[in-house]
């Protein structure tokens, strides 16, 4: 019954940022974002019908779905990205450089799992599939971030809710799936649970950080390169490398 | 039972997630504060004479020698631990320095389009080594303090001087070997065809 509850609380909630977006029409700022939440509304609804009605069909209809979650999971990636650096091109380009060693790293783990099973499946099992995909997005996201701290990129309110919200759905996704897996069937009444109770977290972040519109912030002043870029990396260089020297300089007896 | 256990689990985990990020973005904003550091350009790393004097002092053992022959073991005690939390501000003003350069020119590129990416790697490399330069000489002044810390690096240091020196040594004689080696090798080769 409780399970049945979250669901019903859980769709309530996908239908709030988008109802919220159209009200103060800024669907097409976010536009994969909202379509991701479009699809996992009907998605919900869909497997609702097919719960009540066509129980045996329901882990057929889930699993089935998911992976296109899964993919719709990368345009949103994708936009945070698109978005974010915009405006700023020289992180863009390291962007897309950090992004596509972290996809080959993470990809060929499940392109080796693939190459070495007989039924060239990338798992034994479907929650081992899901998460290796998930991981993968989860390895993107996380460098995506990083790439934001370290070049103090602004975000604004809604990308950051976008960002950190499909974040912690990853995290905690991998998570209980890995512990699914691991743990197999006497895991899969908890798991019943804290899926659905974390997904209920994740629409609670989105809900706050798209309740209303919010653009990226500009900063005041950007900072003007005096010299060309290269002299600057070769000066950072040089005193990132002479602080170490002063440091053990300093120490020497 | 199963269940909550699984779910506190779940929580912890990303309760302390959370509560990393966000003590994580409050410490950025503040990080020029602490030190009374402004927003400065890269290549600016220079510290005043009397600085450089003082930290150069700070690690020497005179200070804690005469300090040790002079007073009683308590006294000798509390200049120690001064001491070492004099150091470790130090190196946390050094620190805290660079990092400000370096977020300096992090602003500074994001925007340029001729940042190239193998170079910027490059640069975090750098950045990473002194990050854990700084952080393995934090560790040993926290447990041995300044003075002993100054007698460990400075003999890391002589010790590898001496690895330098024993394997620019040690080349050039392989060089020879090498080549003593390869004129052996061709020697009866040209003696036959002498021949």
């Amino acid at each position: 019954m409780a399970s049945k509850v979250i669901w019903l609380i859980a769709i309530v909630l996908e239908v709030v940022p988008l109802v919220r977006a159209m009200e103060a029409k800024f669907l097409r700022n976010y536009k994969f974002f909202y379509s991701y939440l479009g699809f996992v509304f009907a998605r919900d609804l869909w497997l609702l019908a097919v719960y009540f009605l066509w129980p045996k069909l329901y882990t057929y209809a889930y699993w089935w779905s998911e992976p296109v979650g899964v993919l719709m999971g990368c345009w949103l990636v994708w936009e945070v990205y698109k978005i974010a650096l915009a405006r700023y091109p020289g992180t863009a380009r390291m962007a897309r450089n950090v992004l596509a060693f972290l996809f080959i790293v993470a990809s060929s783990r499940i392109i080796v799992k693939a190459w070495n099973s007989p039924t060239w499946i990338p798992g034994r099992t479907l929650f081992e599939i899901e998460r290796d995909l998930r991981s993968v997005q989860l390895a993107l996201l996380i460098g995506l971030v990083a790439l934001f701290t370290c070049y103090v990129i602004p975000l604004g309110r809604n990308l950051k809710g976008v960002a950190y919200g499909y974040a912690l759905f990853l995290g905690t996704s991998v998570i209980n799936l890995t512990l699914r897996d691991k743990l197999g069937y006497s895991f899969q009444h908890s798991w019943e649970y804290i899926q659905p109770i974390c997904y209920l977290l994740v629409l609670g972040v989105w809900c706050l950080a798209l309740w209303s519109y919010a653009p990226i912030p500009q900063p005041p002043t950007e900072p003007r390169l005096e010299a060309d870029y290269q002299s600057l990396l070769v000066s950072t260089k040089e005193t990132v490398r002479s602080a170490r020297s002063y440091v053990v300089k300093a120490m020497r007896p | 039972m199963r269940t909550l256990a699984f779910f506190l689990l779940a929580m912890v985990i990303i309760l302390s997630a959370c509560l990393f990020l966000s003590r994580r973005g409050r410490r950025r904003d503040s990080d020029g504060e602490a030190y009374g550091i402004e927003c400065e350009t890269a290549g600016s790393f220079a510290w005043d004479p009397l600085t450089s004097e003082l930290s150069g002092r700070i690690f020497d053992r005179e200070d804690s020698d005469f300090v040790a022959n002079e007073t009683s073991r308590e006294i000798t005690r509390q200049f120690r631990r001064a001491r070492t939390a004099l150091a470790l501000d130090w190196l946390r003003a050094v620190r805290s320095r660079v990092n400000q350069v370096m977020r300096s020119h992090f602003r500074a590129s994001r925007g340029n389009d001729d940042l190239k990416p193998a170079d910027e790697i490059r640069l975090w490399f750098e950045f990473l080594l002194f990050q854990l330069t700084s952080g393995i000489l934090y560790l040993v002044i926290s447990v041995c303090g300044p003075a002993r810390a100054a007698e460990l690096v400075g003999y890391s240091l002589g010790l590898a001087a001496q690895l330098q020196k024993v394997t620019e040594e040690a080349l050039p004689a392989g060089r020879q070997v090498a080549a003593e080696l390869m004129n052996r090798d061709q020697e009866p080769k040209n003696g036959n065809a002498v021949s």
